[in-house]
């Protein structure tokens, strides 16, 4: 083949310029960080990092509802506890009312404390989580009971999702104080009931306070049973949790095989087409000088 | 017999060969870097011998030749390259041109990036989990309103961007329809000007290279088929559709014969979107309008990335009303914050023409973020109320009717796919046919290209074949002075 300096210098170009153009390809990776900058350079791996992005936003949205949720549900079971704290030391002061030997006197020192107790009970009533009161139902933003011990809440549940379609009814609501009984609002809760039937007893010289000892165990056992049932769901939000965290761990490593160049490899490939490059450079400087005009006198 | 001085003219045609050799040299030299340049080579022949052969030959040892002579300065080209370079040519124009718009097209929807729809989707759907969750919550509540208004801030850029690279397909393609008469019309005056040296006898070699080099550039804008007449001219057809017949048959029409032109013109009706028609008008009397069928070239790039253009426009469309249909059935059931009648209000607001770049967020919620349903009951006892919330959010999740049972993250992700699937094939296409064209090149290059060695050689060559024949001038006249010295 005849070979002209024209031929010689347009190879010598568009090698030059390919070098530069996957020096160029490289340097875009080294600065971003990322093999793929657009759909062209691996549609197949575009797609993919995009569907994990999404799954990995959908994963965060359900773990951070699971965290809001496990603090709800703490705040929930730390109530209950309170609550069944305030039953038991009523049915302590009930069993002592009871108790013939106590005389008038002490029977209107307990009667004074049960009063007590009943307003501690309603303020665990109107309990409130980051501003919201967590006994309403979906009544969140006013107290469930007001002055006059009505509850004015609602049985609605609230449903979280925690997982892709998993929703779980995250609130309690007010049949546990009601012995674990819907009521129609506004209603007496059973648990305010109680409690004053009991200081009415114990007012009234001829009132008999055994009697409530078998309603505040009823009251306890609502307490306990939805007690079983927050705890459940806290170590279910816990569990699914901890998990949903390490298939985001995987996710995110997955997503960064796909996306995230290797440091190493792409400084090595840098260093490789760089060399190439001035390899290059130099014959071409070389090729390009001499013709037989150089030698012509 | 020769005669006394007969050796002088063999010598003197001889000179003015050389000459005329070293001349052609000279041409080649100085257009060694000219783009579409030819390298020209003095074709010697021998003069007719003397004596010629006849009945009455005198005697003696013959034929005696009479010098040199430069027959034809001719080009040194292979024209089967030549169509078989510009056939690749149009394959490149079309794909370089593809490769360009898509592109650009890719570049406009940031994927997969930190700023891409994709990214503002999966935020705007977390929004929506954190209102079912504390649907009272009005902070939480004007985050949505933020992240909404992005989302449709974000669709209207991608409509407009999408909308500008349209027109600017259209604008390139009147710019290229202009650029083909110009071309048109300097093959045509050249047609004539060729013609005219031809029928003198001699070579235009020059004007053949400029030719050459017009039908090279053409070729990368649309395909054609010419052929050379014997008298030098090249006329150049196109495909037209002939809307005369039914059903319509293609047809090759004359886009160049001999220095007569027809010319092309393009009409972006917007009527007509996708589907812009490139017309040929050849003269008349009467003038006739020819569809042009494009099949190769620049202009079938543009066709095509129209096509594809729209087409992604068409799709932007659908997933914006069905996104925004879907969230508004919703949202209308819905309860606004402490309402007691279903708030019947959209959240999405669009014109059904051009959704994409006319959704926004209702200005009812935009004013008052308390307007969003998030509620499913009704009145200020059930503020905490997200169920609506909760389906909308999980809307995002859901196979859709209006997107072919696809949801919509896996439906806007399929069209980036298929933007990425066409950009990468344009880009390699690209790639590999400028590698073909450029091998191809090559060749012609090796065939017709200047070599300053070679030239150097030539010129060497020919300088001492001039020196040679002078010599024998010098010599004859030696002879000659010797002749006359016999009577002094």
């Amino acid at each position: 083949m005849r070979v002209t300096n024209k031929m010689l210098h347009t190879n010598l170009l568009r090698n030059l310029n390919r070098n530069l153009n996957m020096m160029s390809k490289t340097q875009e990776q080294m600065s971003s960080g990322k093999k793929v900058s657009r759909p062209s350079d691996n549609p197949i791996d575009v797609t993919l990092i995009m569907g994990m992005k999404s799954i990995l936003s959908e994963q965060e949205t359900h773990i951070k509802n699971m965290e809001d949720g496990i603090g709800w549900l703490e705040a929930t079971d730390q109530a209950l506890a309170n609550l069944g704290e305030v039953v038991k030391r009523a049915s302590e002061l009930a069993l002592q009312g009871a108790n013939g030997t106590a005389s008038q006197d002490a029977r209107i020192a307990i009667a004074q404390e049960i009063g007590q107790l009943i307003d501690e009970a309603k303020q665990i009533i109107n309990t409130n989580y980051a501003g919201r009161y967590i006994f309403g139902g979906t009544n969140t933003s006013n107290p469930p009971v007001d002055g006059s011990n009505q509850f004015r809440g609602n049985s609605s549940k609230m449903n979280w999702e925690i997982g892709p379609g998993v929703t779980i009814a995250i609130n309690t609501t007010g049949e546990v104080f009601n012995g674990g009984t819907v009521g129609t609002p506004p209603y007496e809760p059973q648990m305010i009931t109680v409690l004053k039937d009991l200081k009415t007893a114990l007012e009234d010289s001829s009132g008999d306070p055994s009697a409530s000892i078998g309603e505040l165990d009823k009251q306890m056992d609502a307490i306990l049973n939805e007690r079983a049932s927050v705890g459940a769901k806290s170590r279910r939000l816990e569990m699914a949790k901890s998990r949903a965290e390490e298939v985001n761990l995987d996710l995110g490593e997955l997503t960064s095989k796909l996306e995230d160049i290797d440091i190493a490899e792409v400084s090595m490939t840098y260093a490789m087409q760089e060399a190439v490059y001035q390899a290059a450079l130099m014959t071409g400087a070389r090729i390009l000088q001499p013709t037989l005009l150089n030698f012509l006198r | 017999m020769s005669g006394t001085f007969f050796g002088f003219n063999t010598a003197l045609r001889g000179l003015f060969a050389q000459q005329k050799a070293i001349n052609t040299t000279a041409h080649n030299i100085a257009n060694a870097n000219t783009p579409g340049f030819t390298r020209q080579q003095a074709i010697m022949e021998t003069t007719a011998p003397f004596p010629l052969p006849s009945l009455n030959r005198p005697g003696g040892a013959g034929q005696l030749g009479t010098g040199v002579d430069v027959a034809e300065i001719r080009r040194i080209r292979d024209l089967f390259l030549d169509k078989q370079i510009r056939a690749e040519l149009q394959s490149l124009g079309r794909y370089e041109e593809e490769w360009k718009t898509m592109g650009q097209v890719e570049t406009i929807f940031m994927e997969p990036g930190d700023t891409g729809l994709s990214k503002i989707f999966d935020d705007f759907w977390q929004a929506w989990s954190e209102l079912s969750k504390n649907a009272e919550n009005s902070p939480i509540r004007t985050s949505l309103k933020e992240l909404s208004v992005t989302l449709a801030d974000n669709l209207n850029h991608l409509a407009r961007q999408l909308d500008t690279v349209y027109n600017d397909l259209n604008q390139v393609a009147a710019i290229r329809v202009s650029e083909i008469n110009a071309i048109t019309n300097k093959i045509a005056s050249l047609n004539g000007q060729i013609e005219a040296i031809q029928a003198a006898g001699d070579q235009p070699n020059d004007l053949r290279d400029q030719r050459d080099a017009l039908l090279d550039d053409l070729a990368k804008i649309i395909d054609y088929s010419y052929e050379e007449t014997n008298t030098g001219s090249i006329n150049i057809q196109i495909n037209v559709l002939d809307n005369s017949v039914s059903p319509p048959s293609e047809q090759a029409v004359n886009l160049v014969d001999g220095n007569i032109v027809n010319l092309l013109s393009f009409s972006d009706d917007p009527a007509i979107k996708g589907d812009e028609k490139l017309q040929l008008t050849v003269a008349g009397p009467p003038d006739v309008v020819y569809q042009v069928v494009v099949k190769n070239g620049q202009m079938k790039g543009l066709e095509n990335t129209r096509q594809n253009v729209n087409k992604y426009r068409e799709d932007l469309n659908t997933l914006v009303s069905t996104l925004a249909d879907e969230i508004n059935k919703l949202h209308q059931t819905g309860y606004s914050l402490g309402a007691t009648a279903p708030s019947g209000i959209n959240f999405f607001e669009y014109d059904a023409t051009d959704p994409a770049l006319t959704i926004s967020l209702n200005s009812a919620i935009a004013s008052d973020v308390s307007m969003i349903a998030a509620s499913s009951t009704p009145g200020s006892d059930n503020k905490g109320d997200g169920e609506i919330a909760l389906q909308i959010y999980q809307l995002s999740r859901t196979a859709l009717d209006g997107l072919g049972k696809s949801t919509i993250g896996n439906y806007y992700k399929n069209f980036i796919s298929s933007i990425g699937v066409t950009a990468n094939a344009a880009k390699t296409n690209e790639f590999n046919q400028q590698a073909l064209v450029d091998q191809l090149n090559g060749r012609k290059e090796s065939v017709s290209g200047v070599s300053i060695d070679e030239e150097m050689a030539n010129m060497m060559m020919f300088q001492r074949s001039y020196e040679a024949a002078a010599k024998i001038i010098t010599t004859l006249d030696e002879m000659i002075q010797t002749v006359l010295g016999l009577k002094r």
